[in-house]
C-alpha cells in the first residue's frame, strides 16, 4: 500500500476509452467505417486519377478518339438507329484511366467525374454536419441553460423551421437563391459556390440538433452536480463549458454520422433537382441527373453515383449506430421521422 | 467563547414557494409551499440537526439556505449580512465561506471529470495560484478525508459510494468555509460507511471550526452528531431545542411520534417506552390544511388547532415549539 501511495498519480481509463474499446469490438461498426474511409480515400484522390487518366472531367470532348486495344474508338457514337439522330456515348471500357465507366452525354469521363462529384457530396455533407452540430449545439446550450424568455424565442424559432418538411424547405431556400447568390454585408457568396448548398442544408437540419440536445441540457442543469458547481461559484459560461458540455459530447459525436448520411442524401437530392451543385462541377446528384437521359442505352452512368450514394449512406448509418452503441447506450437519438 | 453565540447563519419567516403547471393545465396554476415560514438561527461552532420525514422540505430549505435557490419571502442573513437578494455573481465572494454537501454522491460529481479535477475546481474560481499548489492543495484535502493522493486521477464511478461522498466532502472543504449544509450526506451509504462519514464530518468539524446544518430523515444519526435540533413537519419548524432535550423529552405530538419510532435497544423494561404511531399520510404541500398543519393526524388535536396556527413559541429559553398544547416538562 505504501509505496502506491507514494506512486505518482495513475492515470485510468475515462470513460471515452472504455467506449472506443466497445466500440472497436463492434465488427459491422468497424467495417462499415473501413468502407466509408475507403470511399473518402477514393474521392480525395480524384485529382490524381484525373490527371493520370488524362482527362478533364469538366470539359466536353464530343469528338475525342480513343485507343482501345489499338483500335480507334469514337467517344460519342453516332446513333445507328431510327433516323439515325443523336449521339450514344461509349460505353465502360473496363480499363482504369480510359473511360473505365464509359462517358457521359457531354463525352466525359464518368469514373473521374464520379470521383470529383464525392468529393463535393463528401464536402458539403461533412461542412454542412459541422455547420448544424455548431449552430444547434449553441441553440440548444444557450435555450436550455438560461431557460426563460431566452429558451422561449428560440425554441419557437427552431419549432418554425421544423414545422417545415425538411424538403420544401430545402428546396425553397434553393431556388431562391441559387440565381444570385446572397449578399449579406460583407459576406457575399456566388450563385455556383458550394457553400449555397452547405449553408441551406445546415440550416434546414439544425431543429434536430438543437431540440434533443436543448433537453438534454435542460436536464443536466438541474442536476446535483451543475447545483454543486453554482454552489462553489462557478460562473456561467465555465458550468456549460465544463460541465455541461463534456456530458452532452456523446450525443454529439453519434450525431455526426448519422446527420453526414443524412446530409449526403439531401445533397444528392438537390443536385439532382439542379439547385445543388453547379454545372460543370460535379456531385452524385447531378450525375444521376445526366445520366436520366441515358437510363436505356449506358444505365451505369446513372447506376454508379447511386449505388455510391446507398453504400456511403448505408455505411455511415451502420457506423453511427454502433458509436451510439459504445458511447450512449441509453440515447434515444434517432434521426430522421419521415 | 463569545463567538459561539454570535449567529452565523439566520432566517426570519423564510418561504418558498414553487409554482406548477399554468394557467392553461388542467388545475390551474397552482402553489407548492415547500418552505413557510422558517424562523432558524445557526451559531458559530455548533452543528444544527434538521429532522424530518421525506418530502417536508428539508432539502429545499437546505438549498434555499446556500441560495441555490431564490427566496420567495422573508429573510436569509449571513454574518448579520442580508443575502436574501443578491444575485449570483454577488453571492461568489460569500461561497468561499458557505458551503454544501449534497445526499447523492453519485449524482453530485459530474461523471466526466477526475475527481481531482473536481475538488481542484472551487480553488481554481476562487483564485488560488499556480497549477503545481492546486495539485498539493488537492492531494493535502484528499488525506484530509481519507482518500488515497492516488485517486486524484480517477473518476467518479470508479469509486464506492463512500468514497464518493469523501470526494464531495473534500470539494466542500477545499476553500476553508465556516458553515457546511449537509443534506442528508449519508443517506445514500450503506449503514456500515454511514458511520465512517459521520466520523470524517465530525473529527472535520473539530481540525477546521466548522459549523454544521445537517440534515437527515434518520433520527439516531442526527442524534449523534446535533448539538440542536429542529424538526420539521410539511415546511415548517415544529420544534427546536438542545439536542439531548427534545430526544429526552419532545414537547411537540409530532416529535414525540418521530422520536419514539427511532428503534433502540431495549433497557427499560418491556413497555415501558410507549410507540405513538400517526395515522393518516403526510398533507400535500399544494394544500397545506388550516390552523396547525399537523391536525388532521394529531391526536390530541382540538377545535382550536383546525381554525388557530399556533406559533413557534420560545418557552425556556432555547426550547420553541409551536403547538396550542405542547407537552411541557
Amino acid at each position: 500500500m505504501s509505496s502506491q501511495v507514494a506512486a505518482m498519480p495513475r492515470k485510468t481509463r475515462g470513460p471515452w476509452a472504455v467506449a472506443f474499446a466497445k466500440l472497436a469490438t463492434d465488427r459491422a461498426a468497424m467495417a462499415s467505417l473501413a468502407v466509408f474511409l475507403i470511399i473518402v480515400l477514393a474521392c480525395f484522390s480524384a485529382p490524381l486519377y484525373a490527371k493520370w487518366a488524362g482527362t478533364d472531367p469538366f470539359a466536353s470532348t464530343l469528338d475525342a478518339v480513343i485507343q482501345i486495344d489499338g483500335a480507334d474508338v469514337p467517344v460519342m457514337e453516332q446513333s445507328t438507329e431510327g433516323l439515325g439522330l443523336g449521339y450514344t456515348p461509349i460505353g465502360p471500357t473496363w480499363r482504369l484511366g480510359n473511360y473505365f465507366l464509359g462517358a457521359d452525354s457531354q463525352g466525359r469521363d464518368v469514373m473521374a467525374r464520379l470521383l470529383y462529384g464525392g468529393l463535393n457530396s463528401l464536402l458539403i455533407a461533412g461542412a454542412a454536419t459541422i455547420f448544424t452540430l455548431i449552430f444547434g449545439t449553441l441553440a440548444g446550450l444557450i435555450a436550455g441553460y438560461f431557460g426563460g424568455i431566452t429558451d422561449t424565442v428560440l425554441s419557437r424559432l427552431l419549432d418554425v423551421l421544423w414545422a417545415f418538411p425538411i424538403y420544401l424547405l430545402a428546396i425553397s431556400l434553393s431556388i431562391v437563391t441559387i440565381a444570385q447568390g446572397i449578399a449579406i454585408g460583407p459576406i457575399e457568396i456566388q450563385s455556383g459556390s458550394l457553400w449555397l448548398p452547405i449553408i441551406i442544408i445546415g440550416i434546414v437540419y439544425i431543429p434536430y440538433v438543437a431540440r434533443p440536445i436543448r433537453g438534454q441540457v435542460l436536464a443536466l442543469r438541474h442536476s446535483e452536480f451543475v447545483l454543486a458547481a453554482i454552489n462553489l461559484g462557478v460562473p456561467g459560461w465555465r458550468i456549460l463549458w465544463r460541465d455541461i458540455l463534456p456530458n452532452i459530447t456523446t450525443t454529439l459525436i453519434v450525431f455526426v454520422p448519422l446527420m453526414m448520411a443524412l446530409n449526403m442524401l439531401t445533397e444528392s437530392a438537390l443536385s439532382f433537382l439542379s439547385i445543388g451543385v453547379q454545372p460543370p462541377a460535379a456531385s452524385w446528384g447531378t450525375i444521376i441527373q445526366d445520366g436520366q437521359a441515358l437510363l436505356y442505352t449506358r444505365p451505369l452512368v446513372a447506376l454508379v453515383p447511386g449505388l455510391a450514394i446507398a453504400v456511403s449512406v448505408m455505411a455511415l448509418n451502420v457506423f453511427g449506430d454502433g458509436l451510439r452503441d459504445a458511447l450512449d447506450p441509453r440515447s434515444k437519438v434517432r434521426l430522421g421521422r419521415d | 467563547m463569545t463567538d459561539t453565540d454570535r449567529p452565523i447563519l439566520e432566517t426570519r419567516s423564510l418561504a418558498k414557494r414553487f409554482s406548477i403547471g399554468t394557467r392553461f393545465s388542467a388545475e390551474g396554476r397552482r402553489t407548492v409551499h415547500a418552505v413557510d415560514n422558517v424562523s432558524l438561527t445557526v451559531r458559530h461552532g455548533e452543528t444544527v440537526g434538521l429532522v424530518g420525514e421525506s418530502g417536508c422540505g428539508k432539502s429545499t430549505l437546505a438549498r434555499c439556505l446556500v441560495r441555490l435557490y431564490d427566496i420567495t419571502d422573508g429573510k436569509l442573513l449571513f454574518e448579520g449580512d442580508d443575502i436574501t437578494s443578491k444575485s449570483l455573481s454577488e453571492l461568489r465572494p460569500l461561497r468561499r465561506r458557505l458551503q454544501m454537501v449534497f445526499q447523492d454522491p453519485s449524482a453530485s460529481l459530474n461523471p466526466r471529470r477526475r475527481v481531482g479535477d473536481l475538488v481542484a475546481e472551487p480553488l481554481r474560481i476562487h483564485g488560488k495560484v499556480s497549477a503545481r499548489e492546486i495539485t498539493a492543495r488537492v492531494a493535502e484535502l484528499f488525506e484530509l478525508v481519507g482518500l488515497l493522493p492516488d485517486h486524484m486521477m480517477r473518476y467518479p464511478h470508479e469509486f464506492s459510494g463512500g468514497q464518493r461522498q469523501r470526494v464531495g466532502i473534500a470539494r466542500a472543504i477545499a476553500l476553508n468555509p465556516d458553515l457546511v449544509v449537509l443534506d442528508e450526506p449519508v443517506s445514500a451509504l450503506d449503514v456500515s460507511v454511514q458511520a465512517q462519514i459521520v466520523n470524517l464530518l465530525a473529527d472535520l468539524q473539530e481540525k477546521l471550526k466548522l459549523t454544521y446544518v445537517f440534515i437527515a430523515h434518520d433520527l439516531s444519526v442526527v442524534r449523534q452528531v446535533s448539538t440542536r435540533i429542529a424538526v420539521m413537519y410539511l415546511g415548517s419548524i415544529v420544534e427546536e431545542g438542545p439536542a439531548e432535550e427534545v430526544f429526552a423529552t419532545p414537547a411537540h405530538t409530532y416529535s414525540q411520534a418521530l422520536i419514539s419510532a427511532v428503534p433502540i435497544v431495549e433497557t427499560t423494561p418491556a413497555g415501558a417506552r410507549k410507540r405513538i404511531i400517526l395515522t393518516g399520510d403526510v398533507p400535500s404541500p399544494l394544500k397545506p390544511p388550516s390552523g396547525c398543519r399537523f391536525h388532521p393526524r394529531c391526536p390530541i388535536a382540538a377545535d382550536r388547532c383546525r381554525s388557530e396556527r399556533p406559533e413557534l413559541k420560545e418557552y425556556r429559553p432555547g426550547r420553541k415549539v409551536a403547538c396550542h398544547s405542547p407537552t411541557l416538562t
